[in-house]
């Protein structure tokens, strides 16, 4: 029995074992006063501000309902006149700690209204006296220092919550005070600007900026849901929306977050409003021929178009793809979608392009992050086994190069809550990034050795004896070939490739191995490299003959980057798939799709992101249609990128703004951003989300799906009408992991967890909120390809571009926290932009003082391709002879500088390595 | 619209502004105590003893080496006086006259302001009586000393009659609450984990220095108590949490337990030594933990009480010095005449610190006490040509005695709810002004309130403001007394709450 009742103010309640008073109380919608205790999840109870003390039948002390668990037959009064009376008291005494003239700047307000309702007179133990300044050095973040009442929440925000370690409740007694770092100011501290802190701090000590300016920000007229677009992790966020612009937004409590954002999904919302929106369709002028050279972005491009209505524009943009149809096949005819929107608009872009362009050459940017496909070829399965959040049963977790406090700040948080609780970090990075505070080990590997390090790992698992015996007979097939593989790297061999210890590295194995339950994650580190399948083959053996997989917190999560990479593959915006990964060569297959879509479809499987701009170049694709990508800015090599692009004869972009791409367009057609769209997303715990506009797009924007679906009604095709609904029911019954979805069910669900149990298809299936653990860490018994796993051969011994004398130095490119992606969205967002205003190149401090660098004088970062002038930045997290560079800024594209070579399998480029040399430009 | 972040971080790692010397001193000392957080507060005050104070290089270092974040460590820096961080004034330890409540009342205090922390008593206001040195390990042993523990060590099923022994014979705790000894081992052994001894030596209490007597005079007594407990409930730690500003005390007991633990006696039980923060709330039991585990001194609700959640968790035993001293008496130690200190092991001796204007201030051990004023007879009277006024009973949150009660009975005034608390006498004349007195008890509370919760942080400055000013009228005093003593963590602002009742009700026509 796991619920009870209890009363409470003399009603009766139903509460759960686990529960405090408080919580119980607020669940059955009992509005008991409280101010430090946040029953988000996450947050535990600080207990210090004393406004929930509540008398207990049984007990003569007055006790805090916010610590005192529920039990049954309690019998608690928080209305006493006791407790009444000591309540008042003690908020009088709290408001005394507020200056007077704070008190009249923070007119609302938590702690306000708790004012207001125990009948408390603010005045009457006095103010403080008015001290400090309001601190507006923080960008996104206000401190109005003399508004604080020292509750603690902010620190719990900061230190319990997101772990970030900023916030300390510093001093004693009545100094006792918020400190930021060392007491610095908080925009000079180590901030990261989550945001955490203003949203739960009560007295508006702690704001955002936008609401505590001077000119008091328009009165909120509604709050939309979405779900943020800045990464895998499906955030839900709360657009507070005034005057047709967002002022702020808050975490929501979604699945994935509970109310956690980062400084993106926070802060990141203003380029919804910024004036480089495409809000008309355009038409490239007669009079603006297409410039291999040009290199224009934002509202330059503008100047080579003309505005155009939707059906001229449309009409335009099918007309060309249909003319090279009929002249040359669609073979010539190539689609790049986003991972960017919803699996709607991905599902009837890929169906565009089989149907009506006759093509698959149809591919998207996961193309760039992949990590999932090794997983997919072990497995059968192109999806997390488990769940982020399982890490909290997980004894150790392993992570090989992967940031996550940069780029998936709230998985991250997760993480370090569970760290905190006790899970043992293994890293493998060869940067010294911020978790390496919290990690158990750190393997600093030079930059693309996984492979060495993990068979070393492999095999002393194996020569030890400490690999699962029965999970390696019963589940894998390929072990003796790894067996084989990973006899020449002993520790020692290891340690001389990747200057990791022996001992170490040993220590790491043997941590995993003997763990009860083992979770493995990857990231972009892992996968972007010439060899980066293998790497991730690597890391997926060595997990798998340890036999963690297929239990709670045991099993495999791939981390990507964008927030719909999981449903735009499920969708099928892939070159080698049909939707659902079903096969393009098999009749049966073939059948079942072109039955439904009524149509012929090509076979032969199309070429992917990079190979496509490669085709073009040699005049094997004439026609493009762009959908919210950019390659002029993500691909690799952007010289030889934008004379393919100007090479075209007809080029559609659909984007949200003039991209470096749209310079070379035939038409632009105007987008609406994910806020401002409906359908659904999957996020990378294969959670489905329903989305729905939280604001109307600018001008004549559409959405998406709208939009492709006008293309194929310009092209005729039958199902150019069909509604958002049908479209998701038409792909739940399509794609295999979705099958048991419907639209309705989901819309009212808003969420749910694939795959759904498969017995109650569509109706009665398990809520949302019901979704079970051990339901999540999938394949306790099989797996979608059958009894076994495979182990895939592999060398990872391709390098793509060894450093020389001419160019002495290892590139790897990268993220920073607040920017995404290529930065059309985040440096058009006003806070991220200013928290993050520039470009700089990454240096150890011995090449720096090697290369004699001085930080504000501009160097030349060179490569056999292309050279950025960027300001240098001495950073010991780096290693020596390697140099990291951020690629979200257009001022120093880092792609300029990074070589178009392939891994064989993944088809991803390798971004994480190139050989470069610095130039100081003095 | 925003302004651009002007200090680009720092990643290059050169110590900002960092010493050298502190560096390695830091370092140094992590070798010595071990990388853990538990010797936070340790290292920080070793370089307090050798630099003055701790540097924000200091701290950046010593959190990278934990692998704490900086803000953590910060906090502790910052909640410990002792630490002294960031301040260009020495830490003087050495000085008797402080400024609090009894100097101020007798001396000139007025060149104690040039101390880092004026006004902060200093368990001197005996003005140094110091006796002899006492008693070294040598002839303790030769006096019987430790025999129990070797005892017990043979005879293991010895421990359940030394159980009993302590319930039967009453033995109380004696840092102010009087709460069974028996029980608090009976809930030690009975919890889950491996349990922890603490002899709580912090003595903060406002003119208390009874627990430096015991120390200065027997300290091996109170090792042997120690020693007992952690055989009895099974404990293989012990921790002497010692005040900090007992300077010359450190020196003592690290040679006593030097000593012991040369004889072999502890055997299989390690005994550490470690200073306290330099504040009164080090001494509340749940504060002193947190302070041993590297965190704020800042107490935590009950329950679960330390007995069975206290240090790591682990089950933990914490007794006043005065506590175990007196234990020695259920295994037999009774008093000898050469060593005045062991008249403490009689049942009906009490302990008093007796200061003010009295001739011989010092701590008394006196044996059924008719009155409270007889304590002024023990500490050779009132000071020439004074008239008595009164005496402030129990610390800083005690009692203000008028003259006449001081002559009435004592067993009455108990029964009539008189809390001796620690035994602090602070006896006063007719001139002094009890408002006034009254005034710097409550800014005693209000500094050493550790400032956590609401009403004890605001309510102690209220009050300590309102008694020297009279800016509260009496109805605000009433609710400020009531959200003290009833919404309060601990027992600071919990009794400070009580003595402002006590203020209110015994002073109604309050000069104002
Ligand atoms: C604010 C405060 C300060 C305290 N300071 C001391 C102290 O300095 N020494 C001490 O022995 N107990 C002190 N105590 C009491 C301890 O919390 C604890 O109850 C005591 O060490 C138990 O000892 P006993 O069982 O021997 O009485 C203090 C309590 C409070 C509330
Ligand atoms: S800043 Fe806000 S949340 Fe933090 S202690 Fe002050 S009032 Fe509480
Ligand atoms: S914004 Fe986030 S990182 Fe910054 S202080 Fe607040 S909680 Fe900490
Ligand atoms: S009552 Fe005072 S000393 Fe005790 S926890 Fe609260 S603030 Fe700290
Ligand atoms: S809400 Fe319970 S003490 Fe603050």
């Amino acid at each position: 029995m796991s619920v009870f009742e209890i009363e409470v103010d003399g009603r009766t309640i139903t509460a759960k074992f686990g529960q405090s008073v408080l919580e119980a109380a607020l669940a059955a919608g009992v509005d008991m006063p409280h101010l430090c205790a946040c029953t988000r999840e996450g947050y535990q109870p600080i207990g210090t501000c004393r406004t929930c003390l509540v008398e207990l039948d049984g007990d003569d002390e007055l006790v805090p309902a916010c610590r005192q668990s529920a039990a049954p037959g309690l019998k608690v009064n928080s209305d006493s006149v006791r407790a009444r009376r000591t309540r008042r008291a003690v908020v009088e005494l709290l408001a005394s700690e507020m200056s007077k003239e704070a008190t009249q700047r923070h007119p609302d307000g938590l702690f306000h209204r708790l004012v207001q309702r125990v009948e408390a007179d603010a005045s009457r133990f006095g103010h403080r006296p008015a001290s400090a300044d309001v601190d507006r050095k923080h960008p996104a973040i206000t401190v109005d220092s003399d508004a604080c009442i020292r509750c603690g929440k902010c620190r719990a925000a900061c230190q319990d919550v997101q772990v970030n370690g900023v916030i300390a409740l510093a001093g004693r007694g009545d100094g006792i005070h918020v400190a930021f770092d060392t007491g610095l100011p908080m925009g000079d501290s180590s901030c990261v600007s989550c945001g955490e802190c203003a949203q739960v701090c009560p007295t508006g000590a702690l704001s955002y900026s936008v609401l505590s300016t001077i000119n008091a920000p328009p009165p909120i007229e509604h709050v939309g849901e979405t779900v943020c677009p800045f990464c895998s992790v499906g955030c839900r966020v709360d657009l507070h929306v005034a005057e047709d612009r967002i002022v702020y937004a808050e975490g929501a409590d979604g699945p994935a977050n509970h109310g956690r954002l980062c400084v993106k999904g926070r802060f990141g919302f203003s380029y919804l409003r910024h004036p480089d929106r495409l809000t008309t369709p355009l038409i490239r002028r007669d009079d603006a021929p297409k410039v291999a050279s040009h290199n224009l972005r934002g509202r330059e491009v503008l100047d080579l178009f003309r505005p155009a209505s939707w059906d001229e524009a449309l009409d335009h943009a099918a007309r060309g793809f249909r003319s090279l149809r009929e002249s040359r096949g669609g073979d010539v005819l190539a689609v790049l979608g986003s991972a960017k929107g919803t699996n709607e608009a991905a599902y009837v872009l890929q169906k565009l392009a089989r149907t009506g362009f006759g093509t698959n050459h149809v591919d998207h940017c996961t193309r760039l992050c992949a990590s999932v496909p090794p997983l997919a070829e072990a497995t059968g399965f192109s999806a997390v086994t488990i769940p982020i959040e399982q890490i909290a049963q997980a004894n150790v977790a392993l992570i090989v190069g992967s940031n996550p406090e940069t780029n998936h700040p709230v998985a991250a948080s997760y993480m370090k809550n569970a760290i905190r609780r006790g899970t043992k970090l293994i890293l493998i990075d060869p940067y010294c990034q911020s978790m390496v505070r919290l990690a158990t080990l750190h393997l600093q590997l030079r930059p693309g050795t996984d492979v060495a390090l993990l068979s070393a790992m492999t095999r002393l698992v194996i020569t030890e004896g400490l690999y699962d015996r029965q999970f390696v007979n019963e589940r894998l097939e390929g072990f003796d070939e790894l067996v084989q593989r990973v006899v020449p790297y002993t520790p020692d061999v290891a340690e001389r490739i990747c200057g990791v210890p022996a001992a170490m590295i040993a220590e790491a194995a043997r941590m995993f191995a003997n763990a009860p339950a083992a979770m493995t994650f990857w990231g972009m580190g892992a996968s972007q490299h010439v060899h980066g399948a293998d790497n991730i083959r690597a890391t997926i053996a060595f997990a798998m003959v340890c036999g963690q997989v297929g239990r709670p917190g045991a099993g495999l999560h791939p981390l990507r980057g964008q927030n719909n990479v999981q449903g735009s593959c499920d969708a099928g915006l892939m070159p080698n798939y049909f939707p659902g990964y079903r096969s393009l060569k098999d009749t049966t297959q073939r059948n079942d799709f072109s039955n439904r879509w009524s149509a012929e479809l090509p076979e032969e499987k199309g070429l992917t992101v990079v190979e496509i701009v490669d085709a073009i170049r040699c005049d094997r694709i004439k026609g493009l249609y762009v959908v919210g990508g950019n390659p002029a800015m993500a691909n690799p090599d952007l010289a030889a990128t934008r004379e393919a692009l100007a090479r075209l004869d007809h080029l559609v972009v659909q984007d949200i703004f003039t991209t470096e791409t749209t310079a070379f367009a035939d038409v632009i057609l105007p987008a609406a951003a994910l806020a401002e769209s409906a359908g659904t997303v999957t996020n990378t715990d294969r959670i489905i989300q329903v989305i729905e506009p939280a604001l109307p797009p600018p001008g004549d924007a559409r959405e998406d799906w709208a939009i492709v679906c006008g293309m194929a009604s310009q092209l005729g095709l039958p199902w150019a009408r069909m509604s958002l609904e049908a479209t998701f029911n038409e792909m739940a019954a399509m794609v295999p992991m979705l099958n048991g979805f419907n639209w309705r069910w989901l819309k009212n669900e808003r969420c749910a967890r694939y795959p759904i149990k498969a017995k109650d298809p569509g109706q009665g299936i398990q809520p949302a909120s019901a979704l079970t653990t051990s339901h999540d860490s999938l394949f306790a018994t099989d797996f979608p390809r059958g009894n076994r796993a495979q182990l895939a051969a592999l060398d990872g011994n391709r390098t793509s571009e060894l450093p020389d004398g001419r160019f002495p130095l290892t590139l790897v490119t990268g993220r920073l926290r607040e920017h995404w992606h290529t930065g059309s969205m985040t440096r058009r967002a006003a806070i991220l932009d200013a928290l993050s205003p520039e470009a700089l190149v990454h240096i150890n401090p011995k090449d720096f003082e090697r290369f004699d660098l001085a930080s504000d004088r501009f160097i030349r970062v060179e490569t056999r391709r292309g050279s950025v002038s960027v300001r240098p930045l001495s950073d010991r997290r780096i290693q020596e002879g390697v140099i990291w560079l951020p690629m979200s800024f257009f001022e120093a594209a880092a792609n300029e500088l990074t070589i178009s070579k392939l891994d064989d399998y993944t088809r991803v480029p390798a971004y994480k390595f190139c050989a470069a040399r610095v130039v100081d430009s003095r | 619209m925003h302004r651009k972040l002007e200090r680009r971080k720092d990643f290059s790692g050169r110590p900002a502004g960092g010493d050298v010397a502190e560096i390695g001193l830091i370092d140094s000392a992590l070798v010595r105590l071990g990388v853990s957080r538990d010797c936070l507060l340790e290292v920080m005050l070793d370089i307090r003893d050798k630099r003055g104070s701790v540097t924000e290089a200091g701290l950046l270092h010593l959190a990278g080496r934990l692998r704490l974040n900086v803000a953590e460590v910060y906090e502790v820096a910052t909640s410990y006086p002792a630490v002294n961080y960031g301040s260009t004034e020495s830490y003087r330890t050495e000085a008797d006259s402080c400024g609090d409540l009894v100097c101020a009342l007798l001396r000139d205090v007025t060149n104690s302001q040039s101390y880092a922390r004026p006004g902060v008593c200093r368990g001197r206001c005996d003005r140094a009586s110091r006796g002899d040195s006492g008693r070294v390990f040598d002839e303790f042993r030769a006096a019987g000393g430790y025999s129990i523990v070797e005892q017990l060590r043979q005879e293991p099923l010895l421990k359940d009659r030394i159980l009993q022994d302590i319930g039967r014979g009453h033995a109380v705790g004696r840092a102010g609450n009087f709460f069974p000894v028996g029980r608090k081992w009976q809930s030690t052994i009975a919890a889950s984990g491996k349990p922890v001894v603490i002899v709580n030596a912090n003595e903060g209490e406002l003119a208390t220095f009874k627990d430096r007597y015991i120390l200065e005079s027997d300290p091996h007594g109170v090792l042997e108590a120690a020693l007992v407990a952690a055989l009895v409930i099974g404990a293989n730690q012990i921790f002497v949490y010692l005040r900090d500003d007992y300077v010359h005390l450190h020196t003592v007991l690290r040679r006593a337990i030097d000593d012991v633990v040369a004889s072999g006696l502890a055997d299989g039980r390690q005994i550490d030594l470690r200073r306290s923060g330099g504040a009164y709330i080090c001494g509340e039991e749940t504060a002193l933990i947190a302070s041993l585990e590297g965190r704020p001194p800042r107490p935590r609700e009950r329950p679960p009480y330390p007995t069975e959640h206290g240090y790591h968790n682990r089950p933990t035993l914490v007794h006043n010095v005065e506590t175990f001293y007196r234990l020695r008496g259920i295994w037999g130690a009774a008093f000898e005449p050469t060593v005045p200190v062991t008249g403490l092991l009689a049942p009906d001796a009490a302990l008093f610190s007796v200061s003010g204007r009295v001739r011989q201030p010092g701590p008394k051990l006196v044996h059924g006490l008719p009155t409270l004023a007889a304590l002024i007879d023990e500490a050779g009277g009132i000071c020439d040509g004074d008239e008595l006024g009164g005496i402030v009973i129990g610390g800083a949150a005690g009692t203000i005695v008028s003259a006449e009660l001081c002559h009435a009975s004592l067993q009455d005034l108990l029964a009539s709810g008189l809390r001796l608390g620690t035994g602090s006498a602070i006896v006063f004349n007719r001139n002094d002004d009890t408002g006034w007195i009254a005034a710097r008890m409550a800014g005693f509370l209000a500094r050493e309130s550790c400032g956590q919760c609401s009403p004890c942080r605001v309510g102690t400055t209220k009050m300590a403001r309102a008694l020297s000013d009279g800016s509260l009228d009496n109805a605000a005093l009433d609710d400020l007394s009531v959200a003290m003593s009833e919404a309060s963590i601990c027992g600071l602002g919990r009794s400070a709450g009580k003595f402002l009742a006590r203020v209110i009700h015994t002073a109604p026509e309050r000069q104002r």
